[in-house]
């Protein structure tokens, strides 16, 4: 398997690219650190989903522009991985939202490009990232509940979170009953991923 | 875009005035540095704009080119020949050194050449070949053991035997004014990688030190020697210092025992009242502050050439573009030269794309340069396109 080398993130917060970088470890184990590059983050007082709506369509021109530069043979090796929590949403809701983006940019190559079809994937945990990281970590998980506030040591069960992800998005079975369904949707994405 | 942001009213007196058009230097530029068989330079050509900011990965020879000036400068001063066997390119057997300076003096093409020989028997390298010619027409020569000097108003050119392990250029000034003309404009030439760690730079003067060190080491004697060398420069320098370091009152000489001269900061805060700090109680940053003001002030508004090598370095955020962007006004209306060696994202930000060269070195083989290009403009920064490592695509 090549290296996708650099992965982009795109996400709202440190914790959803420590997660996404530990996936990434356990996917590709060879995969460097200075291999995945974080793009730069809302400031904390913000709020991280707008940024991360607002830098889509910039992030996936940035990506269209590099594959096209790219030899047709190294082309499927770049990811674009986009995070963003579902929040009060519904997973479709912000999919609706990404699409709107990409069909109302100004650059023609953005609105032509199908980036089901461009190695980028979209998570959107509903209602945020700390509900998968339950989820995978075996734990009960309620779309319902923001679970972001609650005081848990998250970082320390990302590792577990990330191994688990790694597991369903590699089985080519459907995932297990108890998979939350904004995850099983995630899981999509990343098994679209072509390294 | 800069010019607008010069223009903007209150900008001037945050930074300090610069003053303008006071060039005492006619029009001078360095237009081209050829260098072979140095370090990781084989066949290089460097032809530096008036403004250039020199980026790159780590280890593409962005320092050592600077390198390269410093020991020029210091080859042709006189004295012990800075360049070794070691300097020799590693993958290269050739037994020759070859260095070419051109510069636009006066509206004049000086051009230099210099052939360093080395061989197993001698530690010490022989001069070749060292000319100069001004015009396409020779000043001063140095081949096959002779040194052809070349008098002013009609004379006659005279021939001298002699084999050499250093410059002999500086023995052809006195009787030869482009000569003299062409060793004042090099050794004008300031190079600078700011060593700002406490203790390094003398917070006494001794003596007065007319040019800077490459460390800037010399700052209390270099500054004894400008303040009265320049008094404009120096009220200009402390508007600049008093905008930008807190609590700033003005720098000042205290005569020591025997004579020397300390350095002292005057500062005040309503909690101290009015302190005097010597140099080694400023912060790192507040030090290098202190000395991008003094090369902007002294240096770059006579309309020099100047080499800074990673001038970000230990400045808070906010200090870098106000003085990147006086600088560059300096530059603009002085005529001078400013080559900066960066990788800081604010200033990849500001310059990369007007005036970025980027070196590098395909398969760590010898250096190469190309003109900083992005095809992300309008999507991503420059300083994010080369964090992402997608330059060189």
């Amino acid at each position: 398997m090549n290296n996708p080398e650099p992965v982009t993130i795109l996400a709202e917060d440190l914790r959803q690219t420590r997660f996404i970088r530990k996936y990434l470890k356990k996917r590709i184990p060879s995969l460097s650190q200075r291999a995945i590059y974080d793009a730069p983050m809302a400031d904390g007082r913000g709020s991280g989903a707008q940024w991360v709506l607002d830098h889509y369509e910039s992030e996936v021109l940035a990506h269209l522009i590099r594959r096209a530069k790219l030899p047709d043979r190294r082309r499927p090796e770049k990811w674009l991985i986009v995070v963003i929590d579902a929040d009060k949403w519904t997973t479709q809701e912000r999919l609706n939202e990404f699409r709107k983006r990409i069909a109302e940019s100004k650059d023609e190559r953005v609105r032509k490009c199908r980036v089901e079809n461009d190695n980028v994937a979209r998570l959107i945990p509903k209602w945020s990232i700390e509900s998968w990281i339950l989820n995978l970590n075996g734990e009960a998980a309620d779309e319902d509940i923001p679970y972001k506030r609650q005081h848990r040591q998250w970082d320390g069960l990302i590792p577990t979170a990330a191994a688990e992800l790694h597991a369903w998005v590699k089985s080519e079975e459907e995932p297990p009953n108890q998979c939350l369904s904004s995850l099983k949707l995630g899981i999509l994405e990343l098994r679209r991923l072509i390294a | 875009m800069l010019k607008g942001y010069l223009s903007k009213p209150g900008l001037g007196s945050q930074t300090g005035r610069v003053a303008k058009g006071e060039s005492t230097y006619n029009p001078a530029m360095l237009k081209r540095l050829y260098i072979d068989n140095f370090r990781c330079f084989v066949n290089f050509e460097y032809k530096p704009e008036r403004k250039q900011l020199l980026l790159g990965a780590n280890g593409s020879g962005k320092s050592s080119l600077m390198e390269v000036v410093r020991k020029l400068k210091e080859f042709i001063r006189g004295g012990e020949n800075p360049f070794t066997q070691s300097t020799r390119t590693r993958w290269q057997d050739r037994p020759f050194q070859v260095f070419e300076i051109e510069a636009l003096l006066d509206d004049q093409v000086y051009e230099y050449r210099l052939e360093i020989r080395y061989s197993s028997e001698s530690k010490l390298p022989s001069i070749a070949v060292e000319t100069l010619t001004v015009a396409g027409a020779p000043v001063f020569e140095l081949s096959k053991g002779e040194i052809r000097f070349f008098p002013e108003e009609g004379a006659r050119s005279s021939v001298l035997r002699w084999e050499t392990t250093e410059s002999a250029l500086h023995l052809a000034q006195f009787s030869n004014s482009s000569v003299r003309r062409f060793v004042e404009w090099l050794d004008s030439v300031c190079c600078f990688s700011i060593d700002v760690y406490p203790g390094q730079m003398d917070e006494v003067a001794d003596t007065e030190s007319r040019q800077p060190d490459y460390e800037l080491d010399n700052l209390a004697g270099w500054y004894l020697h400008l303040i009265q060398e320049n008094p404009e420069g120096n009220a200009n320098l402390l508007a600049s210092l008093k905008a930008a370091l807190n609590g700033f009152i003005s720098l000042r000489f205290k005569t020591e025992e025997g004579g020397l001269r300390k350095l002292l900061v005057d500062s005040e805060s309503p909690a101290k009242g009015r302190v005097a700090y010597t140099i080694s109680e400023l912060s790192d940053g507040q030090r290098k502050l202190m000395a991008l003001y003094m090369i902007l002030h002294f240096l770059l508004v006579k309309g020099l050439a100047v080499f800074i090598d990673e001038p970000d370095n230990f400045l808070s955020l906010r200090e870098i573009q106000p003085w990147l962007l006086s600088a560059e006004e300096a530059v603009d209306d002085c005529k001078g030269q400013l080559i900066l060696i960066s990788h800081h994202p604010e200033i990849l930000n500001q310059w990369s794309q007007e005036y970025g060269l980027r070196f590098f070195r395909e398969e760590n083989g010898h250096v190469r340069t190309e003109k900083f290009k992005t095809d992300y403009d309008g999507v991503l920064q420059p300083s994010e396109v080369i964090a992402r490592g997608w330059e060189n695509e």
